[in-house]
């Protein structure tokens, strides 16, 4: 049903509905622009990004495979878009505005607790970062990750618990403890 | 519940995003050993931290921006799928400026030979060559300008030999760094640049060899058709 609903909305954005591609937008928005402040850690950056993945995922909307779940793909556009996005941020490094050093507030409010790990996800490869935040939160099982990924499950599961050692470590050495 | 078994538990309830069991949590509260008790508490400090990490993300209205640009984008639908997550990084042109400027460069100077060497053959058309008799004395300024033809016709060919090198490696590197808008990465960039600069700093004596014979060469025969004038 879910699937069917979906088809019927590209058929109706490539038929050039502006309601049908507004739905689109909507339904994808969020969680794409999620992906990409979590992988860009820079609120501009990752609306710039975001806009470009979905402009890219509606030009493209004719290459979906029926048979495939569109969020993935849609989320592939996306991920690849901060690939591309970081590649061109490691050229001009001095541009990237970075998170505060250790928030004032972080050991008492949530913002302070997201905020350390947010700067934390930066110190990852970015490979597993991407792993990270498709795992958390964008909710995909490991399985789907390596599917997205083309990459075997095994590796998948490597990545995510270095990345979880690693943050752990970053976060235990910047004495963030939960209240 | 041994300390293997509560690491790979841990370890499938993170995979698998399954709540701690009782027996799990049991482990982890009353063991001893250290390894387990920094593993549950980097756990519980990751997980707090998540928790927090994934409420703060701010909601964004990207409708109307995507839409008023999307209309052109459907106008030219391509059937292209994305490129695949991890691939192989595709080299892009790291100077295609540089390259650019050089084949212009070997084109300019090719044309500025071209003319040359068909300035001095009409010359010597217009000039009726002759076979000089073993006794005739050669003039020196004719001798001198066949020398200065012999030494321009010989800097001609050193120098079409070497475009038609460049010409070959130049074709070479650009197949080799086509640019792929999805990567800004490359590969064998510092070789191309290299190599760029190495002709650079070739042609430029052989440049400068030749611009002088042809000054040199211009202002002779200037001078020449002015003392004819006069």
């Amino acid at each position: 049903m879910v699937v069917e609903k979906t088809v019927q909305l590209i058929e109706r954005c490539l038929a050039k509905d502006q309601d049908a591609l507004r739905e689109f937008v909507a339904l994808f928005q969020q969680r794409v622009f999620a992906l990409c402040f979590r992988m860009l850690g820079h609120r501009q950056d990752a609306e710039d990004t975001a806009q470009d993945a979905l402009l890219r995922a509606v030009k493209y909307l004719k290459s979906w495979d029926a048979s495939q779940p569109l969020d993935p793909w849609v989320l592939k556009i996306a991920s690849n878009r901060c690939r591309t996005a970081l590649a061109k941020r490691y050229k001009r490094p001095h541009l990237v505005e970075s998170l505060p050093e250790k928030s004032v507030e972080s050991q008492t409010h949530n913002i302070g607790l997201a905020d350390e790990l947010q700067l934390a996800l930066m110190i990852l490869k970015e490979e597993h970062r991407t792993c990270f935040v498709m795992f958390y939160q964008q909710e995909l099982s490991v399985q789907e990750i390596a599917e997205l990924m083309e990459l075997p499950i095994g590796t998948i599961k490597t990545w995510l618990h270095r990345s979880r050692n690693q943050l752990a470590e970053h976060l235990k050495n910047r004495n963030v403890t939960p209240t | 519940m041994n300390c293997n078994e509560f690491e790979t538990q841990l370890d499938r309830c993170i995979e698998e995003k399954l709540a701690p069991t009782t027996e799990l949590v049991s482990h982890a509260t009353s063991c001893k050993n250290s390894s387990c008790c920094d593993r549950w508490e980097e756990h519980q400090l990751l997980e707090r931290t998540i928790q927090a990490w994934l409420a703060s993300v701010p909601v964004v209205d990207l409708t109307e921006a995507v839409i008023s640009n999307s209309h052109f984008q459907l106008d030219d639908v391509e059937v292209l799928g994305p490129v695949p997550m991890i691939r192989k990084q595709q080299p892009q042109s790291p100077a295609t400026g540089a390259i650019v400027a050089v084949v212009s460069l070997l084109v300019t100077a090719a044309l500025l030979i071209a003319v040359t060497l068909r300035s001095s053959t009409s010359d010597l058309a217009i000039n009726s060559p002759r076979v000089a008799s073993e006794n005739e004395i050669i003039p020196q300024s004719i001798e001198q300008t066949l020398t200065e033809e012999q030494k321009l016709r010989e800097l001609g060919q050193t120098y079409a030999s070497l475009m038609t090198d460049a010409k070959t490696r130049v074709s070479e590197t650009v197949a080799m760094v086509i640019p792929d808008e999805d990567s800004m990465l490359t590969e064998g960039m510092g070789s191309a640049s290299a190599w760029l600069d190495a002709w650079s700093e070739r042609l430029e004596p052989l440049e400068t060899k030749l611009d002088n014979t042809l000054r040199n060469f211009v202002d002779e025969t200037l001078t020449k058709m002015n003392d004819q004038a006069s």
